[in-house]
């Protein structure tokens, strides 16, 4: 994309998804496509991480793709369409943790998809540990460090999403990240 | 809000210094423990939770690092069919001596898309394209709206995004874009 829309923080652009939202309400299958092609990236990093299996979270993202499609309609405008999205999301990937039961067995394929990172033994049993550590965490507390600590989302960014307040949020990072401590521990 | 939130309320730990534990862990967390206050420059305290705390965070920077994307495949599959229900196929046809080639007006779609988003000056692009083709090869009109970003000279935008167009267009699918209307729909700032 042009160089002013990719210099916004986090690689969002607000604008253009308002824009582009309003063609999809009036019937835009391009503006729709444009829009999933923007966060799918995103999306299905954070299924990734609060499922910690790839092929479930390519489901959980094809189910919200699918999701946004019939719900558009019903986006109020009211909140950023990223919030709604990552909610939507994030709701997806709690109630397949809670209904599934979780298997926590690390599936090696959550690992790196990077070429020649899986090659580094220590790098991998790193990412293995901290996969392993995230998804030991409840439901609840997962959805906060993946959101703040893992995609690097603001504080006010995350507790939207997650529709908390950002007190609540803070209480749930700062468990998290003592029993992801605590959990590494061992590692280190 | 859940039980936990209510009933895990209890007061922060403390270093012997007296800064609180849970903040430190943020600091490291948040990637600026070498970020130090006057406080932490003087403190070995600090300085000895600090070290210690990003040596076990260390496995969690990485995960936040490691670059994953969206593999190809169902969600495409996804897009390809909501898009072939909704839309009606219009193919481009091109002449051959053993046969001809028919390019779906989607690969035009895509093809004028993908370059006039790359075009300084655009922030967001779509397209519907009505495709002809000619008895002698391939001929098609495109139009293509876009959102601009503030300030920029649209008319020469417009020469640009029909440039960059016409130009993918050829290179990729050997037809002739005869036609590029450019919608600009909005200004964003």
């Amino acid at each position: 994309m042009a160089a002013d829309g990719q210099d916004r923080p986090g690689g969002l652009d607000t604008a253009a998804d308002d824009w582009l939202i309003a063609k999809a309400r009036s019937g835009s299958i391009d503006a729709w496509e444009v829009l999933v092609h923007r966060h799918r990236d995103r999306i299905y990093r954070i299924a990734l991480r609060m499922v910690g299996n790839p092929h479930d979270a390519e489901d959980i993202v094809q189910d919200v793709v699918l999701q946004v499609w019939t719900a558009l309609a019903g986006f109020a405008g009211k909140s950023r369409f990223t919030t709604w999205l990552y909610r939507v999301v994030v709701n997806r990937c709690i109630n397949h943790i809670t209904s599934a039961r979780q298997h926590h067995e690390l599936d090696e394929t959550a690992l790196s998809t990077a070429p020649g990172a899986d090659v580094q033994a220590v790098a991998r049993g790193q990412l293995r540990a901290a996969i392993a550590a995230v998804l030991n965490l409840p439901p609840d507390l997962r959805a906060a460090v993946v959101l703040v600590d893992i995609e690097q989302l603001s504080y006010h960014d995350a507790a939207a999403i997650l529709d908390i307040p950002e007190s609540t949020l803070r209480g749930r990072l700062h468990r998290a990240r003592r029993v992801l401590l605590e959990h590494l521990r061992a590692w280190t | 809000m859940t039980d936990r939130d209510q009933h895990h309320a209890s007061p922060p730990e403390r270093l012997v210094c007296g800064r609180p534990i849970d903040d430190v862990i943020e600091q490291v967390a948040a990637g600026r423990a070498h970020v130090r206050d006057a406080h932490q420059e003087g403190c070995v305290h600090c300085q000895a939770a600090l070290a210690e705390y990003q040596q076990q965070w260390a496995p969690l920077a990485a995960l936040a690092a490691e670059p994953v994307t969206a593999p190809p495949g169902k969600i495409d599959k996804l897009l390809q069919r909501l898009r072939s229900t909704l839309a009606r196929p219009e193919y481009a046809i091109i002449p051959d001596p053993d046969g001809e080639l028919r390019i779906a007006a989607r690969v035009i779609t895509v093809t004028a898309r993908e370059a006039a988003a790359q075009v300084d000056g655009v922030r967001v692009a779509l397209t519907d394209t009505g495709v002809t083709a000619g008895v002698a090869g391939g001929t098609t009109a495109i139009e293509i709206t876009l959102a601009a970003g503030f300030g920029y000279d649209l008319h020469e935008l417009a020469d640009r995004v029909r440039a960059a167009v016409a130009t993918a267009v050829r290179d990729i699918t050997g037809l002739t874009a005869a036609e590029i209307t450019v919608v600009i729909d909005d200004v964003l700032e």
